[in-house]
Order: C-alpha cells, then structure tokens, then sequence
C-alpha cells in the first residue's frame, strides 16, 4: 500500500496530465483553421476541394498567381501606408491627452476621461452615418483621409490604454523636475516618455493592426475605388470578382496574415500586457 | 460661501492640461459629439444624400415598429446571437483562463494561442471558416463523416449560419481570455490555499472562491462583449460575399438568416440611400448601447483611486 502523500503525489501528476491534455486539445482545435489556411494555400486547386489537410503534392504556385492576377503589393502597400501614417498620428495625439488625464490635476478631469471611454464604448454605427455625410461633403470619399485624419485629433480606445499605463508612473520624478524649473513639455519628452516606451509600443502596435486588419472603414470610404484598396477590402471581393480557386484565395489570405502573426510571436508581451490593462482589477 | 481659492501651481496646472486636451477636445466635437447629434436629427428626416433632409417627425419610427419586416428579423437575429454567444464566450474565456493560470509549464505558450486569433484580420478569418465550413469539402463536414455524424450545410442553410459564426466568435474571444487570466491571477494565492488546508478539491474551489472573486470581471466581459456583439457585421457581411460567389451578393444569405442589425443599418444607409431610416435604426442602436456603456461606466470604476 503506499503512503498518504505518495497518493496525493500521484494524482496530481494525473490532474496535471488531465490539465495539459485538454488545454493541448484545445490548442490545436484553435489553431486549426489557420494551418487549414496555409496548408490550402500550398495545395493544387484539384487537391483544396478535396478536404484534405496535409498538402501532396506540395505547390507553390498559388504565390505567384496571387501576384500576377491582381494588384496585390499594391493593396499591401496601401495597407501599410493607411495603418501606418494612421497608428503613428494616434500615437502623437494620444500622448498628450492621456498625459492630461492622468497626470496632471484639474477640475473635470475624471467627467472627461469618462467621455472619452464613452467614445471608446459606443459602437461606430450609431456616428457612421453623419460621418460619411460629413466626408461626402468634403469630396475625401475614395481617398484614405477620411480613415487617417480623425486620429490626428484623439483615438478614445489609444488614450484610455496610455492613461492606464500612465497612472502606475510615479509622479515625484516629474514634480522634482517641476521644482528645477522645467517647462512641462520639456518635461513630457526628456523624462517622462522615455519612461513609457513600451507602452507607446504597445498604443502603436494596437493600433497599426487595428486598420491592417479593419474593413468597416475601407469598405465605406474606400470601395468606390479600387487604386486604394487594402487587403481586407480586396480580399472580401476576392472571390467574387476574380472567381478565382481556393488555393490561390488562402495564399493571399495567409500573406494577408502572415505580418501579424510574425509581429505578435516578437512582441506578445506588449500585446498581452495592453490587454490586461484594458480591462479591470478583479 | 467662500469658493475655495486655486493657488497659483493648480491654475498653472489646470492652463497646461487644457492646452494639451485642444486636439482631443475638437476630436470629441467633430467625430463623436456632432455625429451623435446629426443621428438623432437624421432620424427624423428623409434624406437620400442627394436632396437636402425633409423633416418627416416620426415617420422613419412609425415604419420601422409597423412596416419593416426585416427590421424585426435583423433584431431577432441579433439578439438570439448576443445571448447565445456572449454568455458562451464568457464561459469559454473563464474555463480557459482558469485552466492556463493551473498550470506553470507552457501557461505562457497556451495563453499566445488563445490569444493569436483574436489579432488576426476578421476578413482572413471569414475566409478560413467559410472554407474549413463548407459543405462540400470542408474538413469541418468530412470530420464528422468520419465520425458518422450529420453533416449540415452550415452557411447554407438558414438554421445552422448562425452557429458558424459563434464558433468564430469563440474561437477569436482572445481579449476576453487575457482579461479573464489577469483576474484569476488578482485572486489572492491566501485565500485558495487557506481553502486547501480545508481540503477543498478543485471544483469547491472553483465555485466558492474562483467564482465569487471574478465576480467583476465576469460582469465587465458581459457588458462589453453585448456590446461588441451588436455591432457585428463584418464576419456576416464577408461570408455573405464568398458564399455567394457562385451566384450574387444576397446580404443576409441565406433566407435573411445572417441579416444583423449592424448589417442592416449599412444596407439601409448606404446601399439603399436611405440616410433617415437608417440614422433612426442606428438611433435605437445607440440608445441599447448607451445603457450598456453606462453600465460598464458603473462597475469598470476607472476614475477609482485617482484624484478630482
């Protein structure tokens, strides 16, 4: 007979196997559908309307179809332009704001950080409407302004996770900077953004894969021409318009994918923590 | 009564703030506050971007109560979905998180792999159900072949589209999973080991301590993800398209079953022009999002610990 704790022993090395057995399980059913993707992509068309998921025999020739059948560098560098230009202004803009609203003291200051988590909140049909009209009436829709200029003035999401990155920052480097007679701005860029580099690589991050991956925007300001189409947007169409196989439709979806999945595995910490920070202490 | 006097540091405080806040605040006005307010006027007209707005009182809220049918479909559909897909998530999300903060070895490579398609491009992931979901040669049908099992026509049939798109919601409720690990790891390590040298098991556990401790974080994930959830359209939108490529574009397909309430206020405003109907559908939308937003305003406690 073994001992009471030999026991307990035992079954926890069986709880533990229990444990990885169904979180692998897990994985692998979460995992699946983007190894579908890919594994597609390298298939022949004969073979991707088979089911199957191991590709035999290997092809690579959905890859250069994708290139030569449509403008696709093309619409990744329009992509990267609108996600870019777009992530770098909400960077810029939210830095001061979320500098305000947590550093600094003034009367109204919790009413207005509310306003903008509101802003955050509320789902964009309930503004789109006059937006567009807005747009419309400035002549910008087909031009990737409408999906940039906004950003220029406040993003509610990049500003409430500044603001909680910001309030853990102690506030006694910046007041024995004040008492040497350092203007606040001088303030805000020699000591106290230095200290938050990674979260504005975080805000970034958010941000850039918010409009590589967004197509609401696109799809509203964009979709009347085809010179500025994103990935998303000429993906959505994909099939439709150039009835083109599925082999070459999950090679532009694996690209499509590719940047963001390479980007996450680089900087998941950066991602995990903004995350956490967005919502609340248990 | 004496108002209390601001010393000269706080005034000079109170200028800097507002100078740095002049972005934000003209942000606020011209892509949040005005928008909202031109909605609600919109919702009283008939406009059709071309004339000017007419004013027509409550004729688009007459119509839309009595006359529009798919306007009652569009919020079945959604509301069966929220409900369905929401309380699903959240438990989803609670289960993993409990399971992956269990464990120590590899926690941190299971949390990246529910993370990872939560950041992935909503398009791309449309694509990858719509074909691992097909009916013909999807692996998702041959694999219950194998097992014997039904194989619907998923996408294609009005009773079963709806579920695809749960699945997708549950496969990509990453920011939930990682806010839901943050909770279970705030729970403190005293209070479950204090359970332990009771000799509560795994499950007591759970339930008396895991449970009540989450309690927020429950709550909070709920809120927003009902509001996440009502404003879905691109999943149905973009499945909508591929599985209509063989034939047209049926937005809904099939059989109105995928119309959202998202979807329809973009068919409203944009495909139809009817700016006025659609502003007063994307009206009633506002007025359900508000609440919730009050709601999360309320229990998130963001403005907790920090001063006026």
């Amino acid at each position: 007979m073994s001992s009471p704790s030999h026991g307990t022993t035992w079954n926890r090395l069986l709880v533990k196997i229990g444990q990885h057995s169904i979180l692998i399980g897990l994985a692998v059913v979460v995992l699946m559908p983007i190894l579908i993707i890919v594994a597609t992509s390298f298939m022949t068309p004969q073979q991707s309307l088979t089911g199957d998921i191991i590709p035999d025999p290997l092809s690579v020739e959905s890859y250069p179809q994708v290139f030569e059948r449509i403008p696709f560098v093309r619409y990744i560098l329009n992509t990267v332009f609108i996600a870019f230009t777009a992530a770098t202004a909400t960077v810029l803009s939210s830095i001061p704001a979320a500098y305000a609203l947590s550093i600094l003291r003034f009367r109204g200051r919790n009413a207005l950080f509310l306003v903008v988590v509101a802003a955050m909140m509320l789902p964009a049909q309930v503004t789109i409407i006059p937006l567009y009209v807005m747009w419309a009436n400035t002549g910008l829709i087909g031009s990737p302004l409408p999906l940039i200029i906004p950003f220029i003035f406040m993003d509610g999401f990049s500003i409430f996770l500044l603001r909680q990155f910001f309030i853990s920052i102690p506030l006694s480097y910046i007041e024995s900077a004040r008492l040497d007679g350092a203007s606040e701005v001088n303030i805000i860029i020699r000591i106290f953004l230095p200290m938050v580099k990674s979260a504005l690589m975080a805000v970034f991050l958010f941000a850039f894969f918010f409009h590589w991956n967004d197509y609401f925007s696109p799809l509203l300001y964009l979709s009347s021409n085809t010179e500025w189409y994103t990935l998303s947007l000429a993906l959505a169409s994909f099939r439709s318009s150039y009835n083109v196989d599925w082999t070459m439709t999950m090679a532009a979806t694996s690209l499509f994918m590719l940047p963001v999945i390479v980007i996450f595995a680089l900087a998941q910490r950066t991602f995990v923590q903004g995350i956490s920070l967005s919502g609340i202490k248990g | 009564m004496k108002k209390p006097r601001l010393s000269r540091l706080a005034r000079t405080e109170t200028k800097t703030a507002l100078l740095l806040l002049v972005p934000c605040f003209i942000g606020l006005a011209v892509f949040f506050a005005y928008p909202l307010v031109a909605n609600v006027y919109y919702s009283f007209t008939d406009y059709d971007l071309l004339s000017s707005a007419s004013w027509v009182g409550l004729d688009n809220y007459k119509f839309m109560f009595t006359r529009d049918a798919q306007f009652w479909q569009a919020v079945t559909n959604t509301v069966t979905f929220v409900l369905v897909a929401v309380p699903l998530q959240v438990a989803y999300a609670v289960f993993i998180a409990v399971l992956v903060t269990s464990v120590k070895r590899m926690s941190v490579w299971y949390r990246t792999i529910f993370y990872l398609p939560a950041l992935l491009p909503p398009v791309a992931a449309t694509m990858g159900f719509a074909f691992v979901f097909n009916p013909g040669a999807g692996q998702v049908n041959r694999f219950l072949d194998w097992l014997s099992l039904p194989t619907p026509l998923w996408l294609h049939d009005p009773s079963t589209a709806r579920w695809v798109f749960v699945v997708m919601v549950l496969w990509g409720a990453g920011n939930t999973i990682v806010v839901m690990i943050a909770g279970v790891l705030s729970v403190p390590v005293e209070l479950t080991e204090a359970a332990e040298l009771d000799g509560a098991g795994a499950i007591r556990k759970f339930i008396h301590i895991t449970i009540p401790m989450l309690r927020p974080v429950i709550i909070f994930s709920t809120v927003t993800g009902l509001i996440a959830s009502l404003q879905f359209f691109t999943q149905p939108y973009v499945a909508n398209q591929i599985a209509g490529a063989s034939n047209s574009f049926i937005v809904g397909y099939p059989e109105g079953a995928t119309m959202f309430f998202a979807t329809w206020i973009y068919e409203q405003a944009f495909s139809f022009f009817r700016v006025g109907y659609g502003s007063a559908l994307a009206t009633m939308l506002f007025i359900v999002a508000l609440i919730l937003t009050v709601i999360v305003l309320k229990i998130g406690n963001f403005t907790e610990g920090t001063s006026e």
